[in-house]
């Protein structure tokens, strides 16, 4: 066993007493792993016969710990390039690996846009560069995601892009959005919304409710989000393109999803772990942090939220990471620029919602790993026999949110200087060669 | 339940002193009488002046407005100065946040000057919590309207108004008893003010049981059953046998954002005449925290009326501020040295 800070590099060894959760079987138990010759031979659980004739592995005691297969991340901001005082691909997939990611769909808001096949291999150059985590950068719609062209969409795809969007760049004129999404059909490729309607929406910065008519905040209606929802299933409907919901938020867009997915349509949707951890009043006191797009919204569209992960409504836990530099989020909270960084923490929310339980620990791997896997189409591997084994572990230990403990270029991490509970202690990585 | 989050007011000492002014949420009945009382006694009874105490002589307090003001920055500035204060107006259009400051930079700049107390205005709601949040421990904020969240001084000097007018005096001092058995009726534009906000959490605080918002649909709160107030649509049933009728400023914005058709409607359906204002109690006040729109609002027979207390409510604006400057930077100067 080789190590770094995080990474183990393995090749014959048991790790002893975790949780393993198997996001495809659905196993759910503890027990102990064995990895042989870097590959992932079987998991025993404790009340099955227990290993003989395994003198020459090492031993991991991993007591108290769950492990997972790496995530899959969908919708994160890579502030690079264009924006890098916010953090670089460097940074941010650093601080997506600590926290136990293998795999980010990024959006294509950077400077230059991702809208060509020339800006999509340099982010994917520079990913490979950083070589913490494999990115799939989701490309603009339109040219410069100003609505008016569509971008090289085959082009794209034959540069290996998987997905477009127009992130939270809305196109408002339906019929350039009809023609878009006809188009993208043709390419048999899959679209994902941020659906906020732009004018619903315009000013605000709050869930309009008890806690932005008490702050004063400029509110934004969840009718902003279902209008564009509503929308843009009927046009995903027309088109008969694959589409995928970014960070909904609201209890009537679930509804609305789960409609559409009833009819049969190819639809799919994730929630953030911010809009499951947290609700409006979380901004009471105008703490910027808690600015987010969109809103933070009540306390029944949380519930609602989590009630679509159990009930397979949403398919995935997005985080949302968005980092901002410190002067984005210094300012009166209307005037701070909406986001959370969360790879550094995501677990420790998770965790906290497992243990109220309010998010069971299967439905929670499974919507960082196979769910976000079917949505973006990408392999999901190294937890099953035969496979090079590729796993989280997760500690409950209690750890201090600072500088030293995160990696993120973002000012923007919730909790910070707080002790929280479960982060991501090893990564395994099977390897066959001998070290 | 969410996962908790910190959320401590800024503007409360670990004991529960006000070291800033920035919102009446939160404040007790006691903390607002002791305000009420103070005020009570900078005035003057028998000539209707203000005293000049020497009570913040050698400090600085400046006022930083980011939105224009006539009255409210006046009437700090002559509240200041009638504690002996030096005070520095900062003209915002023409500083160095026009050419790009942020407000940050701005704040630090100040603070190297060695101002004790910043009276700040600006039009985003939650900016005088954030600059609390920011400034060295030594400086004091007092809240001069943030965005459409708080203008605690302005409520506050309503509340003092209501009680000059409306509540019991015995031993020869104003007493709050009389709060809770009136009703009063706050009529425009409540979803977009500022004041209106103030004033509800003050009223409450005090103890008023019937607190009226009154307003067409597009111009009230929506979630409107937990604020601590009915709600009404209609002028006529909103202030009827009321005893205190306040009246909000109307945005000319509102019209062109598809609030209200025109003027003209809104003053016939909600403007306040002399006609209307039969329907209160015969010895109601009108209030209005101004600058008012005559014609709109307000009818002007009305405004200049014998139930107006508009310009009283001015008058007693200087010595509502000079208790709230006084007391916090009182509070302050204690928090510092423990």
């Amino acid at each position: 066993m080789s190590q770094s800070s995080l990474e183990l590099t393995v090749k014959n060894i048991i790790i002893k007493n975790t949780l393993f959760i198997d996001p495809i079987t659905s196993i759910q138990a503890l027990g102990h792993i064995v990895i042989h010759n870097g590959r992932f031979e079987r998991f025993i659980a404790l009340d099955q016969t227990q290993p003989e004739n395994l003198k020459d592995f090492e031993v991991l005691d991993a007591q108290g710990t769950i492990t997972t297969p790496h995530f899959i991340d969908i919708g994160a901001s890579l502030p690079e390039p264009g924006f890098t005082h916010k953090g670089t691909i460097a940074s941010e997939g650093k601080a997506a690996f600590f926290g136990g990611y293998a795999t980010l769909a990024s959006l294509p808001n950077t400077s230059p846009v991702i809208d060509s096949p020339a800006v999509f291999a340099m982010v994917q150059e520079k990913a490979k560069l950083a070589g913490q985590v494999k990115v799939l950068p989701l490309a603009a719609m339109t040219v410069g995601l100003e609505g008016k062209q569509l971008s090289e969409i085959f082009s794209l795809k034959r540069a290996g892009c998987i997905g477009f969007t127009q992130g939270r760049h809305r196109i408002e004129d339906a019929r350039m959005l009809m023609r878009c999404l006809d188009y993208i059909a043709t390419a048999d490729m899959p679209v994902f919304f941020y659906p906020e309607h732009s004018q619903l929406a315009a000013g605000g910065c709050a869930h309009e409710g008890w806690i932005a008519d008490q702050l004063g905040l400029p509110p934004i209606p969840a009718c902003a989000e279902t209008v564009a929802l509503g929308r843009d299933l009927l046009l995903v409907e027309r088109a008969g393109v694959k589409a995928h919901f970014c960070q909904i938020s609201s209890q009537y867009s679930i509804e609305l999803i789960q409609n559409a997915q009833a009819k049969g349509l190819p639809i799919t949707a994730d929630a953030s772990i911010s809009h499951l951890s947290y609700n409006e009043s979380a901004i009471d006191n105008f703490d910027s942090i808690y600015h987010l797009r969109p809103p933070l919204r009540s306390e029944s569209d949380r519930q609602a939220l989590l009630a679509g992960i159990q009930n397979n409504v949403l398919q995935s836990i997005s985080t949302g990471h968005r980092p901002q530099d410190l002067a984005s989020k210094s300012a009166p909270f209307p005037e701070t620029e909406p986001g959370m960084a969360n790879y550094d923490i995501h677990v420790s929310e998770a965790l906290a919602l497992i243990d109220s339980q309010q998010l069971s620990p299967l439905k929670w791997v499974q919507a960082l790993t196979s769910g976000p896997a079917k949505i973006l189409g990408c392999e999901l591997s190294g937890f099953q026999p035969g496979e090079i084994a590729a796993l989280n572990i997760i500690s409950r230990d209690e750890w201090t949110v600072n500088e030293a403990n995160c990696k993120s270029h973002g000012s923007n991490i919730p909790h910070f200087y707080e002790n929280m509970r479960g982060k991501v202690k090893w990564r395994i990585r099977g390897c066959q060669e001998s070290y | 339940m969410s996962i908790e989050t910190q959320s401590i007011s800024p503007q409360l000492t670990s004991d529960g002193q006000l070291q800033h002014f920035l919102t009446l949420e939160g404040l007790t009945q006691a903390q607002l009488t002791d305000i009420l009382n103070l005020t009570d006694s900078f005035l003057n009874k028998s000539d209707r002046s203000i005293k000049k105490v020497p009570l913040l002589r050698g400090k600085t307090v400046a006022t930083l407005f980011f939105e224009n003001s006539t009255r409210t920055r006046s009437t700090f500035e002559l509240a200041a100065k009638r504690l002996s204060a030096d005070v520095l107006n900062i003209n915002i259009n023409t500083s160095a946040t026009a050419k790009g400051e942020t407000l940050l930079d701005t704040l630090r700049n100040l603070e190297a000057m060695s101002v004790d107390m910043f009276i700040v205005r600006h039009s985003s709601s939650g900016a005088a919590h954030f600059i609390a949040q920011q400034v060295t421990p030594e400086v004091a904020i007092v809240n001069a309207g943030d965005g459409q969240h708080s203008h605690p001084t302005q409520a506050m000097l309503d509340m003092y108004t209501i009680r000059h007018f409306k509540c019991g005096v015995e031993n020869g001092t104003m007493q709050n008893s009389g709060f809770e058995n009136l009703s009063v009726a706050i009529v425009g534009d409540v979803l977009h003010s500022r004041v209106a906000r103030s004033q509800i959490h003050a009223l409450n605080t005090l103890g008023v049981k019937d607190i009226r918002l009154v307003g067409p649909r597009t111009l009230l709160p929506r979630d409107q059953h937990r604020w601590p107030a009915s709600t009404h649509t209609q002028l006529e049933t909103g202030i009827k046998d009321a005893d205190v009728v306040i009246l909000l400023r109307l945005q000319k914005e509102r019209m062109t954002s598809g609030m209200l058709p025109n003027e003209n409607e809104y003053f016939s359906s909600y403007g306040l005449t002399n006609q209307r204002l039969k329907l209160a109690k015969p010895d109601a006040i009108v209030m209005h925290p101004g600058p008012i729109n005559r014609g709109i609002e307000i009818d002007s027979e009305v405004a200049d009326g014998p139930q107006s207390v508009i310009l009283d409510q001015v008058h007693f604006g200087i010595a509502t501020r000079m208790a709230i400057l006084s007391s916090v930077m009182n509070n302050h100067m204690q928090a510092r040295r423990t």
